[in-house]
């Protein structure tokens, strides 16, 4: 039995933190991996934490109970990582257990540590439906009211890998987000919604179905990675996009602008997966390999790992990202209007950077950002410079910031209904 | 080096008349391409390829690879395509893309306010096969590098790739040191950029290890071991040293704008034989320096006495490594132009010239099939003899093209030479994605569940992966 000081060595911060620190750390890193812990088939195995002491009963106590606090499956404790498949390596990684730690905590109540978990961003999802009635796990940060922002990430990437922007803008901007239709289930145990479409169409009619769902008439649509062909396709069919963002995007350009290997094949990947269950299956045999954590960023491997959690859900991500990676997004660009911010780096070696130079060359009102650093992932980080670069556009074109332009009421007002 | 005799089997020989139809009617299409100066198609579904003449007025660069492709590289030499935009000769693909990493995506050598003006004077002292020389000269017509490397491989492949894209670049094949003469140097083929004057087998063996333990795709144990001694197989060789006063008078060098130096523990020789008046000419420095015995302190003193604003970073995946790069600039520099910014899509690769011309396909001809491979020639074959890689008829029937196609795909993927038998999917750097990757061409070519997805992780070697693939077509 460990004693309550050893909290402090582990999960559970610094010499004198309370002693509830270490099951709000905890709680809140199972709300972080609550969609993959939700979407792998069986019990979810996991390994304590590198060089800390042997799991014991105590420490189960206060897992399982967390756990049931939360809403998640029950978690097994296996005593080192051998066996496991690559999303339980990333749940464990993310997890960091500690059973000093937590014994050390276990008398504290769990009712502070599980409110924590829950406040945002992101928060709790609201589910909202989409024009189809496919149910979305939906999020907002900061006031209604303010200027809206509407974050739209990478497909199949739980909500945590697009929460850093939330936070970052959420103090001056109503942020919203969603996650993508059909790979998440709306409540906890209540399996995937059907898949009713998958094309580019009707996956950026999400972004409008959202912006209706919290009553928001016009949105500036800051687009990641799979997410800027969304927010284009989004802009070149509704003028309640009042302006974007393109953040080191994935564009299908035809033969005009080159890719990466990695495109290439991630695209065949989603091409193969796409077929059918039966070649999902192969490729989930193949992906739920330890292995294939490698080059997986360690603090977000857990939300880059969930589309490949289920041989089901990587079937569905082979058509959605498959139609997000493969629409030639040549006539969106061609159509958009707005004032478009472009921002790619020479060292994203995922999507190719020239994507982003071809993409601002097409389209009619863009300014081409080059970051000095950042690689593809760190898009998501919304590091100082980057959210610096948001901020400034977002001053300069979004409604509420600009006086000289007819407000979002006005512009959206004379217009009869969603567009 | 690939099979060619699995290019047609008596199927394809079978289809062969229709599949001349379509290749014809491929060949015209793409004709309309301004990069395409002729063409021809050939070969059966699966199997079509497409065997281009760059035009040289609106693709010079590729055209000149074709030109370059057709002449005999020099031994050891090889083409690699790190990227869209980068052809070049090389000793081995593993390495081309950790200079690529390094020199191009990380840009190891021009962080710390080095900047290059237009019109720069450039020394690359360890110019391996001049990866830094083609990134700083490339984007500078009216640059000039002088390149010096030791060893007589990885200088003819700085030439070769000077020559490919028109630079003016002089390449030295020796050393530098303190003063004139001769040394020996131990060449690692499998691991070039380690290879030196002072190269220690346990030494360097520790810092490829610690590079191997932080770098993508680390493992440990015993696969790091094998991997780390697979690359470290090392040969002696003699080579002449001279002195870099001596060889910067000789180039007619009145400055030098950008000094950079990574010479595997050398770097102290190499600044050894610097005069005073040459020192007074170099405008910034960048030099890899190895830790070794408070090196890394002293020589950043000795250019901070020499006057130069001096800074040093060492990267993370160094971090178990005493290598650290260390950046000097004169602070009365005057500011140099930033860099020129990516260019757009420079069409300088086979495989950039293949994606354009699938798109051009689709566009203007979209009922008929993309090649499945673009070869870049000099002039198109006549006859089907002619054609690189033909198959003779007496080519093998289906048991064994089965395994020379997964050593097609295989070499294509990792590189010729790759096809050892115990070669290892993973120790070649392959990873989840190469699999799927792997999985995708064997299909496209022999079918449905040629291979099973996970056998990488049952017997990843070649041997064994050819063995499953052979198997599964019984």
């Amino acid at each position: 039995m460990s004693e309550p000081g050893a909290a402090a060595t582990g999960r559970g911060g610094g010499p004198g933190a309370p002693p509830d620190t270490a099951l709000r750390e905890l709680a809140a890193a199972l709300r972080d991996t609550s969609s993959l812990i939700c979407s792998l088939p069986g019990p979810v195995r996991v390994a304590p934490g590198p060089g800390t002491a042997p799991w014991t009963a105590a420490a189960g106590d206060v897992l399982d109970r967390l756990t049931g606090r939360l809403g998640l499956p029950g978690i097994e404790v296996v005593p080192d990582t051998a066996g496991l498949w690559a999303a339980e390596v990333a749940v464990g990684r993310r997890l960091a257990l500690d059973a000093s730690a937590l014994a050390g905590a276990a008398d504290a109540p769990l009712a502070g540590p599980v409110r924590a978990a829950y406040a945002g961003p992101p928060g709790e999802p609201v589910v909202l439906p989409a024009y189809d009635g496919t149910p979305l796990r939906a999020y907002a940060a900061g006031e209604p009211g303010r200027p809206a922002v509407l974050v739209v990430g990478a497909c199949g990437m739980p909500v945590g890998l697009a929460a850093p922007w939330l936070r970052a803008l959420s103090g001056t901007y109503r942020v919203l987000t969603w996650e993508s239709r059909a790979l998440f289930a709306p409540r906890a145990k209540a399996g995937l919604p059907p898949l009713l479409g998958y094309g580019l169409a009707e996956q950026s009619s999400d972004l409008l179905a959202i912006l209706d769902g919290f009553g928001v008439a016009e949105a500036h649509v800051m687009g990641v990675c799979g997410g800027a062909p969304l927010a284009l396709a989004a802009a070149a069919a509704s003028p309640r996009i009042a302006s974007l963002s393109l953040w080191h995007g994935d564009f299908e350009l035809g033969g005009d602008a080159p890719k990466t290997d990695h495109q290439r094949d991630v695209a065949a990947l989603l091409a193969k997966a796409g077929q059918g269950l039966p070649q999902a299956e192969g490729l989930y045999r193949l992906l739920r390999h330890p292995r294939s954590l490698a080059k997986l960023r360690p603090d977000v491997a857990h939300h880059l790992v969930h589309p490949y959690a289920s041989p089901e859900l990587l079937r569905r991500y082979g058509l959605l990202n498959g139609a997000i990676m493969t629409t030639d997004c040549r006539p969106l660009l061609a159509a958009v209007d707005r004032p478009v911010l472009v921002v790619t780096s020479p060292e994203d070696t995922t999507a190719h950077p020239d994507g982003s130079v071809h993409a601002a060359r097409l389209l009619r009102r863009a300014a081409l950002r080059w970051l000095p650093h950042g690689d593809h992932l760190t898009a998501f980080d919304a590091g100082p410079e980057p959210v610096r670069l948001a901020e400034e556009f977002l001053r300069a074109h979004t409604p509420g910031h600009a006086p000289d332009r007819p407000t979002a009421r006005d512009r959206f007002g004379d217009r009869k209904g969603r567009s | 080096m690939t099979a060619p005799t699995h290019g047609v089997t008596d199927t394809a020989r079978a289809a062969r008349p229709a599949d001349a139809a379509t290749g014809d009617a491929v060949a015209r299409a793409l004709a309309t391409h301004p990069a395409v100066a002729a063409t021809t198609v050939r070969g059966p579904s699966g199997r079509r390829t497409a065997y281009v003449v760059p035009d040289p007025r609106h693709a010079p660069q590729l055209h000149r690879a074709a030109v370059a492709g057709a002449a005999a590289l020099p031994a050891g030499l090889e083409w690699h395509e790190p990227a869209d935009e980068l052809r070049l000769a090389g000793v081995n693909r593993t390495e081309s893309a950790f200079l690529y990493r390094e020199i191009v995506t990380d840009r190891a050598y021009l962080r710390h306010g080095i900047a290059l003006p237009d019109d720069a004077v450039i020394v690359d002292v360890g110019a391996n096969i001049g990866m830094f020389t083609l990134h700083a000269a490339r984007p500078r017509p009216r640059a000039r590098v002088l390149a010096v490397e030791p060893v007589a491989e990885l200088a003819a492949a700085t030439a070769a790739n000077a020559a490919l894209y028109g630079l003016d670049v002089t390449v030295l094949a020796c050393a530098l040191g303190a003063v004139p003469g001769r040394a020996e140097l131990t060449y690692y083929p499998g691991n070039s950029v380690m290879s030196g004057r002072y190269a220690d087998a346990g030494e360097d063996l520790e810092v490829l290890r610690g590079y191997l333990l932080t770098g993508e795709g680390g493992g440990a144990g015993g696969q790091l071991d094998r991997l780390a001694a697979g690359r470290m197989a090392a040969e002696r060789r003699g080579c002449a040293v001279r002195t870099l006063t001596e060889v910067a008078a000789e180039a007619g060098l009145d400055r030098i704008d950008l000094l950079k130096i990574d010479v595997e523990k050398a770097e102290a020789d190499v600044l050894a034989g610097i005069d005073e008046t040459l020192w007074a000419r170099v405008r910034q420095i960048v030099l890899e320096v190895h830790d070794l015995d408070g090196r890394l302190a002293r020589i950043v003193g000795q250019l901070r006495d020499r006057g130069f604003t001096v800074a040093h970073d060492q990267d993370p995946r160094l971090r178990l490594t005493p290598c650290h790069h260390v950046y000097g600039r004169r602070p009365d520099a005057h500011p140099a132009p930033r860099d020129p910014a990516p260019a757009g899509s420079p069409l300088v690769t086979a495989r950039a010239l293949g994606e354009r011309l699938r798109e051009h396909l689709a566009r203007c001809a979209p009922d008929l099939p993309a090649p499945d491979r673009f070869v870049l020639v000099t002039e198109v074959p006549e006859e089907e003899e002619d054609v690189p890689g033909a198959a003779s008829p007496t080519a093998s029937r289906a048991s064994s093209s089965r395994t020379a196609v997964f050593t097609e795909i295989w070499t294509e993927i990792f590189g010729p030479g790759s096809d050892r038998p115990d070669a290892d999917f993973f120790d070649l750097g392959g990873d989840s994605l190469t699999a799927v990757r792997l999985l995708t061409l064997l299909e496209d070519r022999l079918g449905e569940e040629a291979l099973a997805p996970d056998a990488v992780f049952t017997d990843g070697t070649f041997a064994g992966l050819a063995a499953a693939v052979e198997a599964s077509g019984r």
